[in-house]
């Protein structure tokens, strides 16, 4: 009895203490330059804390609305009011050009990956823009892609998204939109 | 420690069909298990597959994920059609990049028949962004033309330049052939894992010619000239130019007033799709590890029960040099082995059960389930399921090392 409780012992120890070895890995050679680091670490300090009002330019902030806009009508007849004119705003906002931001949004998912996984959404200030609500107007939704994808158990659920912003304005490119996010991280927004 | 597993191998053998009933029965849970796991996988990609890079799915008023269900999955029926006019006003809008129109409701042989046009082959895309291709042939160009999935040439044997004949209606059998009008196959698609794999597609011109009235088909002979609009189509598909105003395109679509359709964007179908049945499928997964715990409670009772009989058994094996220790160690790995058993029977009896259900699944849920190797995730339930039985297997196994350092080499039963 003696010998297999030491025994057991001794195989514990031995696993505890070669384990951290396994994680240690040989170090480079004298003179030779250092291998980049896998991906370069965002710096907290630098991501810009966004509200859905400074993705307005700032001649337009003045007149924000936090709501949904009005509902336009005559869409399908073709005919280009000011209604509909009012919804294809694309300005844009330049100087969120290519920052790091952090921007809180509701999901509209758009592509799903093999295991259900969203991968492209548009992130909408707020809930129902896919249902029956008038849709925000184009400077006021961000096209994000998220490479590992989310698995969004509920619609009604706020997230913080946080990434590298493109302002582009109106494109000529197929399936471009106003903003862009290309996200590293996805949080659930706590109120 | 040779000879001590010889004696440990015997006993089991002396014991094979109490100990051959508990590994059936921890290989049935475990077969239940994986096979549950295979399907919830599996359907999910089946379905996040069929369909992406489209805007928005349109037909007549319905619940959206039923729109989803007929219009993209072939599950389930429309409950109305659109008219022509609307989907011109929305197929001709300015915002608008393409529209690939959807015809539903006729069949060949148990297998749908879609119509459509050939944007169908230029913008459908399914998986990640991939577009459709042939393996033989190319997309209709006339009305004659059929284009048909893998899984349809496969089970039916066609060959490019073969007459088809389409049914009406989406039975198996229809007592309408329309073989007046005997279409030819010109194209046939590469596999895609999707709900096209099992479809036949022809031209809209093509369904409207197959259901002419005879009165019209007097006309189109005498050759006066028809009114060739299609009167109906059951949904389209649309891409817009930017796709920030989809938004804007399913509202007005939504409010209609001049008839009532409904639009869906379809990666928010497909979400809503999950929550309804991510319940279910995590409520299967939960009885699923229920029944492989009632498994090995199983083995748990008989290991149990035996080690009465097992005594003398003991007695024998401390006589022989063995450590009460060493007869705790025994038990143990008994127990593990058995789960191993279990486990590599289970894996090999729903890989066998999948050969055999796999066409019929393919064929009535339109659900390709592949045969193969498992993911990491279930080599983990296995390993799990074997350190589960090596656990149980430790009731019986202190049980034994008592028993054994009470009874010495006396036993008194």
């Amino acid at each position: 009895m003696r010998s297999l409780h030491s025994r057991c012992l001794t195989l514990t120890l031995a696993l505890l203490c070669t384990s951290p070895l396994a994680f240690a890995s040989a170090p480079p050679a004298i003179g030779a330059p250092l291998p980049p680091p896998l991906q370069a670490p965002v710096d907290e300090a630098k991501v810009l804390e966004l509200e859905w009002q400074d993705l307005l330019p700032e001649e337009e902030r003045k007149e924000y609305n936090a709501g949904p806009p009005v509902a336009t009508h005559d869409y399908l007849s073709g005919e280009s009011g000011l209604a509909s004119q009012q919804v294809m705003n694309f300005n844009v906002n330049n100087k969120l050009d290519q920052k790091q931001v952090k921007l809180p949004g509701f999901i509209v998912p758009l592509e799903l990956d093999d295991n259900g996984k969203v991968t492209e959404f548009f992130l909408v200030p707020y809930f129902g823009a896919c249902i029956h609500v008038p849709p925000p107007p184009a400077n006021q939704m961000v096209y994000v892609t998220l490479k590992e994808g989310v698995q969004l158990d509920s619609m009604y659920a706020a997230f913080w998204i946080v990434g590298k912003m493109t302002a582009r304005g109106k494109s000529t490119r197929l399936g471009a939109a106003a903003y862009g996010i290309a996200a590293t991280r996805l949080e659930e927004y706590k109120y | 420690m040779t000879p001590l597993f010889r004696l440990a191998a015997k006993s089991l053998w002396n014991r094979r069909g109490t100990a051959t009933l508990t590994a059936f029965a921890i290989a049935v849970s475990v077969a239940l298990l994986l096979g549950v796991q295979q399907v919830r996988t599996e359907a999910r990609e089946s379905f996040a597959n069929t369909i992406s890079g489209t805007d928005l799915v349109v037909g007549a008023r319905s619940s959206p994920l039923n729109l989803l269900l007929y219009a993209v999955f072939r599950v389930g029926d429309a409950t109305a059609n659109v008219s022509w006019e609307t989907y011109q006003k929305v197929a001709n809008h300015r915002d608008v990049a393409w529209t690939i129109p959807l015809s539903l409701g006729d069949s060949h042989q148990g297998f749908r028949v879609l119509g459509t046009s050939t944007s169908y082959f230029e913008h459908y895309r399914y998986g990640r962004r991939q577009q459709l291709r042939f393996t033989a042939g190319k997309a209709f160009a006339d009305a004659e033309g059929v284009v048909i999935g893998a899984a349809v040439a496969r089970e039916l044997g066609y060959r490019v330049g073969d007459p088809i004949v389409i049914a009406h209606g989406i039975g198996e059998v229809s007592f309408t052939q329309h073989d007046h009008h005997p279409l030819r196959l010109v194209g046939i698609l590469a596999p895609t894992g999707t709900p096209v794999d099992r479809t036949v597609h022809v031209s809209l011109d093509a369904l409207d010619e197959v259901h002419r009235t005879p009165a019209e088909e007097a006309a189109a002979a005498a050759g006066l000239p028809l009114d060739t609009t299609p009167p109906a189509i059951t949904a389209f598909l649309v891409g817009m130019k930017e796709r920030s105003t989809l938004f804007v395109m399913q509202q007005a679509l939504n409010t209609y007033r001049g008839e009532a359709v409904t639009a869906v964007i379809p990666g928010v179908a497909l979400t809503q799709l999950w929550q309804l049945v991510g319940v279910a499928d995590t409520a299967l997964l939960i009885v699923a590890a229920f029944v492989l715990v009632a498994g090995l409670l199983g083995m748990l009772t008989a290991l149990l029960t035996s080690l009465n009989e097992r005594r003398r058994e003991m007695a024998i094996l401390r006589s022989v040099g063995a450590r009460p220790g060493q007869i705790f160690g025994l038990l143990v790995s008994e127990a593990a082995f058995l789960a191993l058993l279990g486990a590599v029977a289970g894996l090999a009896l729903q890989q066998g059960l999948l050969a055999l259900l796999q066409p019929w699944i393919e064929a009535k849920y339109g659900l390709v389930l592949a045969l193969g190797s498992p993911a990491a995730l279930e080599w983990a339930m296995l390993g799990g399921v074997v350190v589960a039985g090596a656990v149980i297997g430790l009731v019986p196994a202190w049980r034994a090392y008592r028993l054994s350092l009470a009874d010495g080499l006396t036993v008194r039963v």
